[in-house]
């Protein structure tokens, strides 16, 4: 889901920087993020790192990963995932080449916000019915909506940059074909990621009751 | 006559065993070990294998320098097995392209997994400074 540098134009990027410096501005406010919740914070974080990091790649040329946005988002309300997810996705991004540097602002955007924010206003509303459903529908939409956005970034592209003949100048498929190409393997990996955000709630509460008690 | 005749003929038997030699510059395929605290792998036994072959391509021992160089010659995933004498050892899947050129090769597990291990580390290294801070900050 990661976008390398070069796909994608200034026109795209900046203002999508813009937007997210004033997001994580504004998570450094609103996150509640106590000394004692850090340690739990941390894990989360370096699972997301993770889970991040092996990309499974798919037909049409994407790559599908599961993220923990969802899971992160449950367990510590959406500015604090928000946060965290950022951390991960800047470090992955400055020295791991995963998401490239330009490309970040869209991934706080799509992962880090959207998902995290989502994921969160989702299992608040499933959870008056269903605990576990609401987990498994948080890690759904984590990985979904994210991928939603990156979709739609991807395929305005030729729309919004391109020379006088129409030539793309950036990333030069459109709607057509990213939103398909990205969006059916992420819709099936949806489901691993529910399966793995309730599980993993499941089982951090339950072992390790110390670290994730006041969540 | 006939000694001088019968010793022209028979001649050429003598070049027969003699060793000829072309030195030549090409580009081979090196490959070079050394165990994970970096101490060297010299003068240790290997065997190549060519793809789907079982008799080796090339046998020998590495170098002073812990290498070996192998020119392909055929494409597809060449096996190098390496002993060491104190009992570790290698194997080393090497993809050779249809140019006979190096196409890749199976990284080291240390290599394979060495970016989750330093991004972890930088991870908790973050979180930890910034517990240290809220503690300090709510003192």
């Amino acid at each position: 889901m990661h976008i390398p540098d070069g796909f994608l134009s200034p026109a795209t990027y900046l203002p999508a920087t813009a937007v997210a410096a004033g997001l994580i501005l504004l998570a450094l406010k609103r996150a509640e993020l106590d000394a004692d919740k850090i340690a739990g914070v941390a894990a989360v974080s370096a699972f997301s790192f993770v889970a991040m990091l092996f990309a499974i790649p798919m037909p049409g040329g994407t790559s599908v990963h599961l993220g923990g946005v969802g899971l992160m988002a449950v367990l510590f309300g959406p500015w604090t995932a928000f946060g965290a997810l950022s951390l991960v996705l800047l470090v992955q991004a400055l020295l791991f080449g995963e998401g490239g540097i330009t490309a970040y602002g869209v991934h706080v955007i799509a992962i880090a916000f959207a998902g995290s924010v989502s994921a969160y206003t989702v299992y608040r509303f499933v959870k008056r019915f269903s605990e576990s459903a609401a987990l498994f529908a948080a890690g759904w939409f984590g990985l979904v909506i994210p991928a939603v956005i990156v979709a739609f970034v991807l395929g305005i592209q030729p729309l919004i940059a391109h020379d006088a003949g129409g030539k793309p100048l950036f990333f030069p498929f459109g709607l057509e074909v990213t939103l398909p190409s990205i969006m059916i393997p992420h819709l099936i990996a949806g489901f691993a990621e529910g399966a793995v955000t309730l599980m993993m709630v499941r089982f951090l509460k339950r072992y390790f009751k110390g670290v994730f008690d006041a969540v | 006559m006939r000694w001088l005749f019968a010793l022209m003929i028979l001649a050429p038997l003598l070049f027969a065993h003699d060793l000829v030699h072309r030195v030549s510059h090409a580009e081979c395929i090196a490959v070079s070990f050394s165990y994970a605290d970096q101490s060297d792998f010299s003068y240790q036994s290997y065997e190549l294998y060519a793809p789907g072959e079982t008799i080796p391509y090339q046998v020998g021992r590495t170098d002073k320098m812990s290498s070996l160089c192998f020119l392909p010659t055929k494409q597809g995933v060449w096996t190098l097995k390496a002993f060491g004498e104190d009992g570790h050892g290698a194997t080393v899947e090497i993809t050779v392209d249809d140019q006979l050129a190096l196409g890749g090769y199976d990284r080291p597990l240390f290599e394979k997994f060495q970016k989750v291990f330093v991004g972890l580390a930088l991870i908790f290294a973050l979180f930890g400074g910034l517990y240290f801070y809220k503690k300090r900050r709510g003192k």
